[in-house]
């Protein structure tokens, strides 16, 4: 039975990974589950600098969900380099560091310095971009296109993954053009921006008023827009959002995902990825299935005229 | 010996319409809680809810651990509903706990509402000390026999129906007045918890108060329950909940 994945020149011992921000620097997580298992790892996005994050309260459960706006909390590039990268490299499993930034430079640098020291780099596009006004890469396509271009060339080793947001318009022309720009491949979908309020405080339950939901309650979007993306392009794509059980990964691989990524069911069941990797296996037991691969993009289906 | 076990619930036992202590039987080998420290609880095999829920451990003892729950929303109501018998998934002792050498005859707990829930296992830890226990009415005050075997115990409520009537930190200021206090221990809420904060600070005693904060993951990996203080963000289930009031 085969298992391994590639994602551009990235290989996974299986198709099972951490979403960025939940897994934290993987460290945290080391008790509850055997790093080496996981097909990579993803860690909480990096900065160039140190951030401190929004105010709490920061997260709130919703329905099948919840609402995060932890604002980039991170250690910083140096902090990360120095203190949380030796402790993963004592492992036999791929690095993927998700970055940010405030402009196409601050990018442009965190790639030179990753470069080469980590499998893969996953560019988090959903921030504002200072120096346009604050409005996001995710939804300025001349930004986007530009922030692409530029960091490409400073990733000459490491994988290049573009992290799609699902406010972004027309998410598949969006993953074209990442494509075109020499992304390696595309990983969807980032939380989606929503709010709840407190009825009898009238305080919105988050002190950022806004923040981005995950778990089984954007499932179904993520499928739908995983699919939309790969009719769209050649290169592999991470499917995630709402992903708890083997089921809904390989629901996300069926959509069109040759790897997937496990973010809020880690904090429900902190081994939830290598519980999801034994029911893969165990699917592929029972649907006579040799490769994994032969399952992504493998939905059956058609329009019937009426 | 791991950290995330499944338990079963032995024990349901009200002590109000809306107070209950629920007591589990880890199925495996756990470590040893410390007093301060925390436990999560998942309290449905389904989506909704979907987080587990944190709780202090209020009680442990020959290989059971007992929490103290006050019914209020989804989570603990579907945690007040579980019957005997029923298996629970768990992870804990989690946290950073009081810190227990500094206890000592000259140490004032204070606790306020379910505050009382953190603090409880330390009093059973030393009881040659001062304890100051506060609600709303006395209806609210919990446990009050098993309390009596402490050195002192003084009681306040809002409306005066137990004990002074008045608050938990106009009490401890008093007592700091009185008495020598070289240490104080406190959890309650979060009004009381940074006026304790303030008043220990301003007499530069030393203290240690218990947060409580939203709280996803329970081990540093989320950054969802941090707590602000001057020396940036701190994260309650990790670098707390137990926070020194240097530290605040």
């Amino acid at each position: 039975m085969n298992l391994t994945v590639k994602i551009g020149n990235m290989t996974m011992k299986n198709p099972v990974m951490t979403a960025s921000g939940t897994f934290g620097y993987g460290a945290e997580y080391s008790e509850f589950v055997d790093l080496n298992a996981l097909g990579a790892v993803v860690v909480k996005g990096i900065s160039l600098r140190p951030r401190e994050g929004n105010p709490p309260p920061r997260i709130v459960e919703t329905p099948c969900g919840m609402l995060n706006s932890i604002g980039l909390q991170n250690v910083g590039l140096e902090a990360f380099l120095k203190e949380k990268l030796p402790f993963l490299r004592r492992y036999d499993t791929p690095v993927v560091v998700n970055i940010l930034g405030d402009c196409v430079e601050d990018y442009e640098e965190l790639c030179t310095r990753l470069d080469g020291k980590v499998e893969a780099i996953e560019l988090n596009v959903s921030c504002p971009n200072v120096k346009k006004g604050g409005i996001s890469f995710a939804i300025d396509r001349e930004a986007l296109k530009e922030l692409i271009g530029k960091v490409r060339k400073k990733v000459k080793h490491s994988t290049l993954i573009v992290k799609l947001s699902p406010v972004s318009e027309d998410i598949a022309s969006i993953s074209v053009l990442c494509e075109k720009e020499g992304a390696d491949a595309v990983s969807l979908i980032n939380t989606i921006p929503a709010m709840a309020i407190d009825i009898e405080t009238r305080r919105p339950a988050l002190a950022n008023l806004i923040g981005g939901l995950s778990g089984p309650a954007i499932k179904p979007i993520g499928v739908r827009m995983v699919w939309q993306v790969y009719q769209a392009v050649k290169i592999p794509i991470i499917g995630m959002g709402g992903i708890m059980n083997a089921s809904d990964a390989i629901e996300y691989m069926l959509a069109g995902a040759t790897s997937v990524a496990v973010g809020t069911a880690n904090f429900v069941n902190p081994s939830a990825t290598v519980d999801i990797i034994e029911g893969i296996k165990d699917y592929m037991k029972r649907h006579s299935i040799s490769d994994i691969n032969e399952i992504t993009g493998g939905i059956i289906w058609e329009i019937k005229d009426h | 010996m791991s950290r995330r076990f499944t338990a079963r619930l032995i024990e349901k036992r009200w002590l109000s319409s809306e107070h209950f202590l629920l007591r589990l039987v880890p199925e495996e080998k756990t470590p040893e809680p410390k007093p301060g420290q925390f436990y999560l609880l998942r309290p449905s095999d389904t989506y909704d809810p979907l987080l587990r829920r944190p709780f202090s451990i209020f009680r442990s003892s020959k290989g059971t651990i007992e929490f103290f729950i006050e019914k209020k929303g989804k989570g603990t109501t579907l945690l007040s509903e579980l019957q005997k018998g029923k298996r629970l998934d768990c992870m804990g002792p989690l946290g950073r706990g009081f810190p227990l050498n500094i206890l000592s005859q000259d140490s004032v707990v204070v606790a306020g509402g379910m505050g009382i829930a953190s603090v409880f296992s330390l009093l059973e830890h030393f009881k040659d000390l001062i304890f100051i226990y506060g609600a709303r009415t006395k209806e609210q005050l919990f446990f009050l026999d098993e309390l009596s075997s402490l050195k002192r115990l003084i009681t306040v409520t809002e409306d005066g129906s137990h004990g002074k009537r008045g608050n938990t930190v106009d009490a401890l200021k008093e007592v700091i007045e009185e008495e020598r206090v070289t240490s104080v221990f406190a959890c309650g809420p979060e009004g009381m918890n940074q006026s304790v904060s303030r008043l220990l600070k301003s007499h530069s005693i030393e203290g240690y108060i218990s947060f409580e904060e939203r709280m996803a993951c329970g081990v540093g990996a989320c950054l969802g329950c941090v707590k602000e203080t001057p020396q940036g963000m701190k994260r309650v289930c990790t670098e707390g909940p137990v926070f020194s009031v240097k530290e605040l």
